[in-house]
């Protein structure tokens, strides 16, 4: 479905992905671990199309309607529309917007692009009483304004309600078990696996282990410095939730 | 040169005092006396340090409108209930167009002797129509009043001078949104020199929203001032969609216990329009309340004022008062000036003011553009949601319809193709 080939991106004079590759088929779930600082949340926004960094090397090749694109040429709008989904790390407050206009403009304007007919307010709010059931969301959210003065893990359920209504063929969630609790982190992870399908994928970006027991990855990738120093299945993030980064982080300067 | 303007206004007036005999002769004397003090103080200038931002006489029209019009003509489109409005032409009082709902009369009229400055002199000198309405105690009004100021052909060049005072009395509660506007937006150039003034008794509750959306070649003056008595609320919006030059004087006294006061406000402005918001609140008493958010939006070439006075009197203890003003700028040409002022004589009260000045900001626009929204459409939601926030403070909903409605109509539909940051 995505195909990164030796990623090089900067944010001003400071290079923060030095030669990333990675390939994620439909189907799979691809987590990416590594200690702060190491490129994980810039590799998510990139994907995404985050404008403050600059691709100054490598390809991004992503199959819409079995085609390869060029990632590149897609504005942020377009590569929403064509089903690349950012849950934020830190979601943006929009004071003076409801979750309910913005969720439904969003909608529409991903339904315009692909030929769907568009929503009424009417339908609309029936379409997402399941998915606030699903997260166990208060149907109040929806006439409150975009995160402004919502919880830490409100505001993590909130991306996952969009990710709902989105239904995105890609999905990279940037830390969203930063800021859980235990049972919030549970009904979040109930959200993204009742979204998972043969023909989606997800790349969950996390710190911690505690997210993988419940959403459970097909690949585990360890990021550092850049570059990813190791590959391997789930069981590599158990290894790493026993011993931590540091023993990797050795074998690959030793390597070097 | 504000001399020379200052005598020609004051030869001008001879035109007024030909149609003012109704008022009666005490309330002529006062208007003449008025209108002498108006001689002394002068147009302000730059020079003084509250009109420092703003040259105001750049464009005052030269003479008064001095007749009674009573031509009725249509019913205003702004006019949201038609049990309750109040409709100026040219500045005078349309009396039999007008509609006051049960609860609200025509009160005895009272020449004053007080003005907030020298234009409130001004209009107090050569109002020819002074309205003065009772809210009658116990009123709670379910719709919304509106008052439309309107000016036609026959108010162009000239100064138009509207003056109303509202007498709200114990346990009344009533929303009112007035509008200054023109029958052709487009082409007219007058002045409008309007004074409101509201007294509220205990326990009173009047909501005031204010929208200005004159003739764009035109010069809007106007004041809104308010005494509040104990336990009365006074909430006053006033919202400036822009026009040639602008300059709105809020006024409010907190004189009793419990008083509150909300002076909010909204300032979207394009191309070379220029608005200067002036807004005092004195606390004169204890355990008295104010809050206030001013936001502006600065398109084009755009340049706003914002001055936000604070008086707390020296027994005015256990106040509470805050002030915040937000500006968004969309061009780099638009410019804004903005000054908190604090006076402070009681020792122990809570006060907080705050100014931002800023652009939207890249990681906002990217979190909409993530969600596949296109980024101009990004960037006027944001704009929006900006204004929102302020225009959700108004109570009524109806007139916060009707504000959301003349936002989008006067500013966003237009000025959002000016943003150049």
């Amino acid at each position: 479905m995505i195909e990164i080939k030796n990623l090089h991106a900067r944010i001003g004079d400071k290079e923060i992905l030095k030669g990333i590759n990675l390939t994620v088929n439909a189907g799979e779930v691809h987590a990416i671990m590594g200690p702060n600082g190491s490129g994980k949340s810039t590799l998510s926004k990139v994907i995404a199309g985050h404008p403050s960094y600059e691709v100054s090397s490598g390809s991004i090749t992503y199959k819409i309607n079995s085609k390869d694109r060029d990632l590149f040429e897609l504005e942020a709008d377009e590569r929403a529309k064509s089903g690349i989904f950012l849950g934020f790390q830190y979601p943006v407050e929009i004071p003076g917007v409801s979750n309910f206009t913005f969720l439904l403009e969003s909608f529409n304007e991903i339904c315009k692009f692909n030929g769907a007919p568009e929503m009424n307010s009417e339908d609309f709010r029936k379409f997402l009483k399941p998915k606030l059931e699903l997260l166990e969301m208060n149907e109040a959210f929806l006439d409150r304004p975009v995160n402004t003065g919502f919880s830490g893990g409100e505001k993590k359920k909130n991306e996952i309600l969009q990710m709902a209504v989105l239904n995105p063929r890609l999905a990279l969630l940037d830390e969203t078990d930063s800021g859980l609790d235990i049972d919030a982190l549970k009904i979040v992870a109930k959200g993204v696996n009742s979204l998972k399908s043969r023909f989606n994928a997800t790349i969950l970006v996390t710190h911690y282990q505690r997210l993988l027991d419940f959403i459970v990855p097909d690949h585990v990738h360890v990021l550092y410095q850049g570059q990813i120093i190791r590959s391997g299945g789930k069981e590599l993030a158990l290894e790493l939730e026993e011993k931590g980064y540091e023993w990797l982080i050795k074998e690959h300067s030793e390597k070097k | 040169m504000e001399q020379v303007l200052l005598n020609e206004l004051i030869k001008n007036t001879a035109e007024v005092y030909k149609n003012t005999s109704e008022l009666g002769a005490s309330y002529n004397e006062a208007m003449k006396n008025a209108l002498e003090k108006f001689k002394a103080q002068g147009i302000p200038t730059k020079k003084n340090e509250d009109w420092i931002y703003t040259n105001i006489s750049k464009n005052l029209a030269p003479r008064f409108f001095a007749r009674h019009s009573e031509i009725v003509q249509d019913i205003p489109a702004q006019v949201i209930d038609r049990r309750g409005m109040i409709i100026f032409n040219n500045g005078v009082f349309n009396r039999h167009q007008s509609v006051l709902p049960e609860g609200i009369v025509i009160d005895q009229q009272v020449a004053s002797t007080d003005f907030f400055d020298s234009f409130d002199t001004l209009n107090f000198s050569v109002s020819l129509s002074p309205l003065f309405i009772k809210i009658i105690k116990n009123t709670i009004l379910d719709f919304p009043v509106t008052i439309v100021h309107l000016v036609d052909d026959a108010g162009v060049n000239k100064i138009i001078s509207p003056r109303i005072t509202v007498n709200a009395e114990e346990f009344t509660k009533v929303s009112i949104v007035e509008i200054f506007t023109s029958t052709k937006n487009s082409i007219f150039q007058y002045t409008t020199n309007s004074s409101v003034n509201f007294n509220l008794k205990d326990r009173a509750f009047v909501e005031h929203v204010k929208i200005q959306i004159e003739a764009a070649a035109s010069t809007h003056i106007g004041l809104t001032k308010a005494v509040v008595a104990g336990h009365a609320q006074f909430k006053s919006m006033t919202i400036d969609l822009g026009v040639f030059t602008s300059r709105h004087n809020i006024d409010v006294s907190v004189n009793g216990e419990g008083g509150e006061a909300h002076v909010n406000g909204l300032y979207a402005l394009k191309k070379s329009e220029h608005a200067d918001i002036f807004s005092v609140i004195h606390h004169n008493a204890a355990h008295t309340n104010s809050d206030q958010l001013f936001k502006g939006i600065l398109a084009g070439e755009s340049r706003g004022a914002f001055t936000g006075k604070i008086q707390i009197a020296k027994d005015a203890q256990q106040v509470n008062s805050n002030q915040l003003n937000k500006n968004l700028m969309l061009s780099k040409k638009a410019h804004i000036d903005t000054r908190p002022q604090l006076l402070v004589a009681a020792d122990d009260v809570k006060c907080a003011h705050g100014a931002t000045i800023g652009q939207l900001s890249p990681d906002e626009e990217f979190y909409l553009e993530s969600r596949g929204i296109q980024k101009d459409k990004a960037k006027r939601m944001l704009c929006h949601g900006f204004a929102m926030d302020v225009l959700f403070k108004i109570e009524n909903p109806k007139i916060q319809k009707l504000a959301i409605k003349l936002l989008d109509e006067s500013f966003e539909k237009t000025a959002l193709s000016e943003m150049t940051l």
